[in-house]
């Protein structure tokens, strides 16, 4: 064999090189006094130890060095704290109490950690059909889930009324029965982690109808879908909305980030294949805008024939191009194929089975107030055509930052869910900001604006007619971003402001507690009512009636029917879709 | 207690002063020290997480005492064995094994239950039977793996005959104890210090200059390059990796490479000083070990007094360098396997337990092999057949492991192979390129292989090294590090590339001429920075929890 060692001497030699050294040491004898040390032996240290006790004395004396004392009174700061501040002064009461705390949300990171790593793909629920005229809401029948402990409650929870008959519809199975929610926040639902977690969720329980929408690339890094392949093959240059680089005209499509280019920017979305969430797709819509010596946009479905979109319009207006296929899995890819340059939003994924879209529309470092930046008409044409069932909302972590009053927030928060529910009559649902924390000390306190801004949202949502869900106290209140810092796993970030991917499913795994409590409590009263029919069965059920009373009316316009772009539209048709048939789809160019 | 704190300086300056004062009447200061050491241990700040209680201290007095006696015990036998007496082989194997299993069960309970128990509930639920197993709440006593192979190097050291039992009990109870060294290392053998108990203190103006120094560097690197670049950067980004680019995660990386080496040798630095202090001197830690060539010198380099104890304690007892080669090779992975699990329990610490034992077999055998060999169709035959078995080996980490797709674990497989070819094809010449490129290439090892050290789970490695491996195009976000982060990350850097003896030679001699009020000044702006930069306090070393 080669040699195996190198020699000892060798400065590079590695750590087991060489052989065991010998030694015997013999432990005999007592230490002898050394006498006197000799002068000078201290005069150094002992010189330096004063100066360092006189400069810490100095910043006592000298009021004007207060900010660099090491303590001063008003900390909270016990020195040798594990004996005196514990034992002796009986803090430790609180500290077990702290730690019982964090057991807590340990366990419940782990459950749902857990339930995630096990997580298989969707099974499908059977599709009920067809739907009958007068159909009511039958017993309700116990889930299991229903014995798990809802840390929170909503508040107002009687505002998502036609939520929670929407969910009952996809649940009970009705064909076309998707409930659709939008969730806007700024950074706290980055990473799609709250927004995924609860889509796990309730896809797992009402359906999978499909991913949602997406951007048309990634404003920033912390924009990136779960159970959705996104693909960049030559990125589009984008405007993002809390920049206000569409003053003029205010449009920035529903996700808040218009994408531009003059040709060659291309993204492809794939539906996922792994995981739980997004492995099917059967209805692909590319949302754009037509514009002035507006350019070609290329849309190709898997390998299929591409189809190129002219977006020249005489004005700027929102468009749409929808596109259906077998129900499985596919790849859309979206292209600015040149002649000018192109403008565009973003794409939805769906099915076309009843279930959940959770759409997750995160505004990265957005203050609430950027949400005005939105034009008004172009925002409500787009909530239309998406025909959401509840919007939520998550914003304040940025505004915690301002020098704003808390009046002054409340105008401004009053004002975005105004703009937003002007489209039609939303339900809507505020999420409070996470706990943020700061460092007093060696311990992590709440920021004191949090549970200002907290109160202010919750005043907000109550004059709104909002729904209410205060994370902050679902997280376990006043220093829980420190508690959640220190967990294992770790669900809190180390910037005391965000939370970890395991916090994020903690959070979403509350949320939709709370949403399954308010929805059951809906169920058990709502017991023999009419059913809230998706709007193609019950646009069926109408027609039926109406043929029964020969009295035939022309049929509602499929979105993309009226220029014969979109032959094979869904079944799962909605109200929106009728207003999007309003607005001008054209042709596919050539 | 932390070093650098408020509360370290107030127990320091009394601390010194009495030990001073007893310097010559032994009893009396070692028992001092003993006490003060045992307060040291006891009265720890509020931190996060919170530490253990004070009464943990007992765990500490039960090692102590287990130790004694089962050294004594040997001891007592020892002439006998000498002689042939089989029965007292018996005895001395069996109190052996008395120390081992107490000291190694209570570190297993301690450190390791929780990890074998989810490893367990892992293992089945891969096998499809579903098992519900406890989590359970354990504090893990601060300090338990140094002060536990302190003591059993100890008693291993009695029963080889290397060394004779402490016969009093107060001295053997300072070893164990002493206060600089307790929590965080480094790891003193007995052999190193229990013979300076039976001499009089080292105090001189030479060991207080050198002690002043040491401390002080310490502190500038635990605090300015350790905590300060945690709070600002690397805590963020492990937190949530996936709201970070491939090359923040990247830089976080580099990052944590310097807040490890600085927080750990920094206290180490603390360590020694304080020592130097009272007299007494303990081993160093840390050799600039980013400036290693090659894995096996970083590992000599790195935290020195454990993966030399593992050496001493491990691969030489289980033959070391001679016998077979495979014998060679399993000795030596397993050792390094060891030193990686010695940090923490978790999947994390196996995968870079295997990946850096795996990395040194090859690092061997690299070194070993004979180069001069032609290139023929035979000889080149094994390299092929190694090259697809890592490559293999890697792709099967990546998607099965890392949970990457297969085009990216395929993009990962192909730069190990990459990396192994050219890692064996480069000379073992002294020129400057070629060392240049075994140091780069050693720190780059290192650096990736920090994912899995600091990941708190194997999930967020997976998040970082997805992260990494996505090589977005969104670089670094205007703001996230401050000038002053960047200044210290590369500034930290580069200092560690500088020679040994710019800092330690002719350092120390600018610091020795000082006058003291000078340096006390020193040390007050030192404060102050530690205050002012780590606003939220200093932080626990990262150690503690090892």
């Amino acid at each position: 064999m080669p040699a195996m060692t190198k020699p000892a001497n060798d400065q590079h030699a590695g750590l087991l090189d060489g052989e065991d050294r010998k030694f015997r040491v013999e432990l005999r004898g007592a230490a002898e006094p050394n006498g006197p040390y000799p002068r000078g032996t201290f005069r150094q240290i002992v010189t330096a130890m004063l100066t360092l006790v006189m400069a810490i004395g100095l910043t006592y004396l000298v009021p004007r060095w207060h900010w660099a004392r090491p303590w001063t009174p008003d900390m909270d700061y016990v020195p040798f704290w594990n004996l005196i501040g514990r034992v002796l002064l009986g803090e430790g009461e609180v500290a077990d109490q702290v730690n019982v705390e964090l057991a807590k949300v340990q366990e419940l990171a782990r459950v749902e950690v857990a339930a995630d790593e096990k997580a298989e793909p969707f099974v499908d629920r059977a599709v009920r059909t067809p739907v009958e005229l007068g159909e009511r809401l039958p017993e309700y029948v116990d889930n299991p889930e229903d014995a798990e402990r809802v840390e929170m409650t909503l508040e107002n929870a009687e505002a998502l009324e036609t939520f929670y008959g929407a969910l009952a519809a996809s649940e009970l199975g009705y064909a076309g029965a998707i409930t659709r929610v939008m969730h806007y926040g700024d950074s706290a639902i980055g990473n799609d982690g709250i927004p995924g977690a609860i889509r796990m969720k309730m896809q797992a329980r009402f359906g999978d109808a499909g991913h949602g929408f997406h951007l048309l690339g990634q404003p920033n890094a912390s924009y990136r879908h779960q159970g959705v392949r996104f693909a960049e093959k030559s990125p589009w240059n984008h405007c993002f909305i809390i920049f206000g680089c569409r003053e003029k005209d205010g449009h920035y499509g529903l996700g808040g980030t218009t994408f531009e280019s003059v040709g060659g920017a291309e993204i492809t979305l794939s539906t996922a294949n792994k995981g739980a969430m997004g492995r099917k797709a059967s209805h692909f819509e590319v949302w754009y805008a037509g514009a002035p010596r507006g350019g070609n946009l290329k849309v190709q479905l898997d390998e299929q024939e591409p189809v190129v979109l002219a977006t020249a319009a005489e004005q700027l207006e929102d468009r749409w191009y929808a596109v259906d296929a077998e129900d499985g899995e596919h790849s859309l890819t979206v292209r600015a194929a040149g002649s000018g340059k192109v403008r565009a939003y973003g794409v939805v994924m769906e099915r076309s089975v009843p279930g959940v879209v959770w759409d997750e529309m995160s505004q990265i470092g957005a203050l609430t107030r950027r949400m005005s930046n939105f034009n008004k008409d172009h925002l409500h044409s787009q909530i239309r055509r998406r025909d959401p069932d509840l919007v939520v909302f998550m914003f304040g972590g940025n505004d915690m930052n301002t020098q704003g009053t808390m009046a002054k927030y409340r105008e401004e928060f009053t004002e975005v869910i105004r703009l937003f529910r002007g489209a039609q009559p939303l339900p809507c649902l505020v999420m409070a900001p996470l706990d943020h924390g700061e460092r007093d000390g060696a311990r992590i306190v709440t920021r004191p604006i949090v549970t200002k801004l907290v109160n202010a949202q919750r005043e907000v949502a109550k004059a709104e007619g909002c729904a209410f869900f205060d994370t902050f106290a679902a997280m376990g209140g006043d220093g829980s971003m420190g508690r959640w810092v220190r967990s294992s796993p770790a669900l809190g970030s180390g910037d005391l402001s965000h939370l970890t991917h395991h916090g994020h499913k903690v959070v979403g795994g509350m949320l939709y507690r709370a949403l399954v409590a308010g929805y059951v409590d809906y169920r058990k009263r709502m017991v023999g009512q009419p059913v809230q029919l998706p709007p193609q069965a019950a646009a069926k059920v109408e027609a039926t009636a109406a043929n029964e009373q020969a009295e035939v009316k022309p049929e509602v316009a499929k979105p993309g029917a009226a220029d014969g772009s979109d032959a094979s539209a869904p079944e799962a048709v909605r109200p929106g879709a009728t207003a999007a048939a309003a607005q001008p789809v054209k042709l596919p160019g050539n | 207690m932390l070093f650098v704190s408020f509360d370290f300086l107030l127990f320091i300056i009394p601390v010194l002063l009495l030990a001073w004062a007893l310097a010559n009447v032994a009893a009396l200061r070692v028992l001092f020290l003993i006490a003060a050491s045992y307060f040291f241990y006891m009265a720890g700040p509020h931190t996060d997480p919170i530490q253990p209680p004070w009464y943990f201290v007992g765990l500490l007095f039960l090692s102590t005492v287990l130790d004694f006696v089962c050294s004594h015990r040997i001891a007592a036998r020892r002439p006998a064995q000498e002689a042939g007496d089989a029965g007292a082989r018996r005895a001395c194997n069996a109190w052996l094994g008395v120390s081992l299993v107490g000291n190694l069960g209570l570190l297993g309970y301690f450190k390791y239950t929780n990890f074998f128990l989810g490893a367990f509930g892992d293992i089945a639920a891969a096998l499809g039977v579903e098992v519900v197993v406890p989590h359970l709440r354990l504090l893990l006593p601060i300090g338990i793996s140094f002060y536990t192979f302190q003591t059993l190097s100890y008693t291993i050291d009695v029963w080889r005959g290397r060394l004779t039992p402490e016969p009093s009990f107060r001295r053997f109870a300072l070893f164990v104890v002493f206060f600089p060294q307790l929590v965080a290392g480094p790891i003193v053998r007995a052999h190193e210090f229990l013979p300076q108990l039976h001499r009089p203190p080292q105090l001189s103006a030479a060991n207080m200059s050198q002690g002043m120094y040491r401390i002080l560097c310490g502190v500038l690197k635990k605090a300015v390059l350790g905590d300060f670049i945690a709070a600002q950067f690397t805590d963020a980004v492990f937190a949530a990796p996936d709201t970070y680019t491939s090359l923040e995660i990247l830089l976080a990386l580099y990052a944590f490479t310097l807040q490890l080496y600085a927080d750990f040798s920094g206290y180490s630095d603390i360590a020694i000083g304080v020592a130097l202090l009272l007299g007494y001197t303990i081993p160093e830690n840390f050799d600039r070990p980013y400036q290693a060539q090659n894995l096996g010198e970083f590992w000599r380099r790195w935290h020195m007094t454990l993966s030399t104890w593992l050496r001493d304690y491990v691969f030489f007892p289980l033959g070391g360098s001679r016998g077979s080669p495979a014998r060679v090779y399993f000795n030596l992975w397993l050792t390094m396997f060891l030193v990686g699990m010695w940090h923490g329990a978790s999947w994390n610490f196996i995968i870079y337990s295997n990946v850096h034992a795996l990395a040194m077999l090859f690092n061997r055998w690299n070194r070993g092999r004979r180069r001069s060999e032609p290139i023929t169709l035979t000889s080149s035959a094994p390299w092929v057949v190694g090259v697809l078995l890592l490559s293999a080996a890697v792709f099967g980490l990546g998607v099965d492991v890392l949970h990457l797709e297969a085009g990216t674990a395929g993009g990962l497989a192909g730069f190990a192979a990459a990396m192994f070819v050219i890692v064996a094809w480069l000379p073992e010449t002294k020129a400057w390129w070629n060392v240049a490129l075994h140091v780069a290439l050693t720190f780059h090892f290192t650096v990736l292989s920090r994912v899995f050290f600091r990941a708190d789970d194997l999930e967020t490695s997976r998040a970082m090294i997805a992260g990494l491996l996505r090589f977005d195009a969104h670089g670094v976000r205007p703001g996230l590090l401050s000038p002053l982060a960047w200044a210290l990350l590369i500034g930290g850097i580069a200092y560690h590339m500088t020679p040994k003896r710019w800092v330690e030679a002719h350092g120390y001699k600018l610091f020795r001429a000082l006058p003291g009020p000078v340096i006390g000044l020193l040390f007050a702006a030192a404060a102050l920075a530690v205050h002012l930069l780590l606003s939220g306090g200093p932080r626990a070393n990262i150690y503690f929890q090892f």
